[in-house]
């Protein structure tokens, strides 16, 4: 029977980001390494989304699983009236 | 009967309900027959690579809109930037289930479940196929520009219990 530990969220080290294309996969690679960050794709995988189709999986020294590297306008908002 | 797996050249560009498709065939398609990609409107075949493990074929047929130069396809420029571009085919019950790329052609591991990316909630969880055996494929013959260098064709089984389980297990965590 098959395992299930292929994602262990304990352990994954690589940065997922979804996209509406595999090109689009390269695309954010391009923008991600213009902001100075050693990464880049290694895997796209289906994510079954009509509108977002591909899971882009990137690597290297500065992938984080839980960065958050683009924040909305509501959010930059809060920043400044803090 | 082969299993013919139609891909977009451009790498972008599908419409609503597109999607690269596969069918088994006796014969491949033929450069210039027009086919769908699940909506209305009909790609040209460009060119058809053909790939083999263990005698068997399996063919590739590069699509487009508009006829584009093998050398300008986006597709090429991938492989061409990456160590070993490959393809990804999981295939259960004779349905294409789930198609990955990998940029250094890793193949999939048998016996671990496919993964599942849900984009709202930015998670990664299991889908309740998992990987009974991986068949890798590599090109007839010597092209220029290729596009894929290896194919893993992955069989896949039905599991839904297993996901259960994890979800049982998490839940008690």
């Amino acid at each position: 029977m098959p395992q299930n530990n292929t994602f262990n969220p304990l352990t994954e080290d690589r940065e997922w980001h979804p996209a509406v294309d595999v090109k689009g996969c390269q695309i954010i690679e391009s923008r991600l390494q213009r902001m100075g960050l050693r990464i880049e794709v290694t895997e796209v995988q289906d994510t079954g989304d009509q509108v977002l189709s591909k899971a882009c999986i990137y690597e290297g020294p500065d992938a984080d699983p839980h960065a958050n590297r683009w924040q909305s306008h509501n959010e930059t908002d809060k920043e400044w009236e803090s | 009967m082969s299993l013919i797996y139609f891909d977009n050249v451009t790498g972008s560009d599908f419409s609503e309900g597109e999607r690269n498709p596969i069918a088994y065939l006796s014969t491949p398609p033929a450069v210039g027959d027009r086919v769908s990609m699940g909506a209305e409107r009909l790609w040209q075949v460009l060119a058809v690579d053909r790939y083999v493990c263990s005698g068997e074929a399996l063919y590739v047929a590069h699509c487009a809109l508009i006829p584009i130069p093998r050398e300008d396809w986006w597709t090429v420029a991938m492989s061409r930037d990456r160590s070993c571009y490959s393809l990804q085919l999981h295939i259960g019950g004779d349905q294409l289930i789930h198609t990955g790329h990998h940029m250094r052609g890793v193949a999939p591991q048998v016996g671990y479940l496919l993964p599942q990316f849900n984009v709202k909630e930015h998670t990664v969880t299991s889908q309740p196929w998992g990987v009974e055996a991986v068949h890798t494929y590599h090109l007839a013959e010597e092209i220029n520009y290729p596009v894929y260098r290896v194919i893993h064709v992955c069989d896949c089984v039905f599991v839904p219990e297993v996901v259960a389980a994890e979800k049982e297990e998490m839940a008690i965590a």
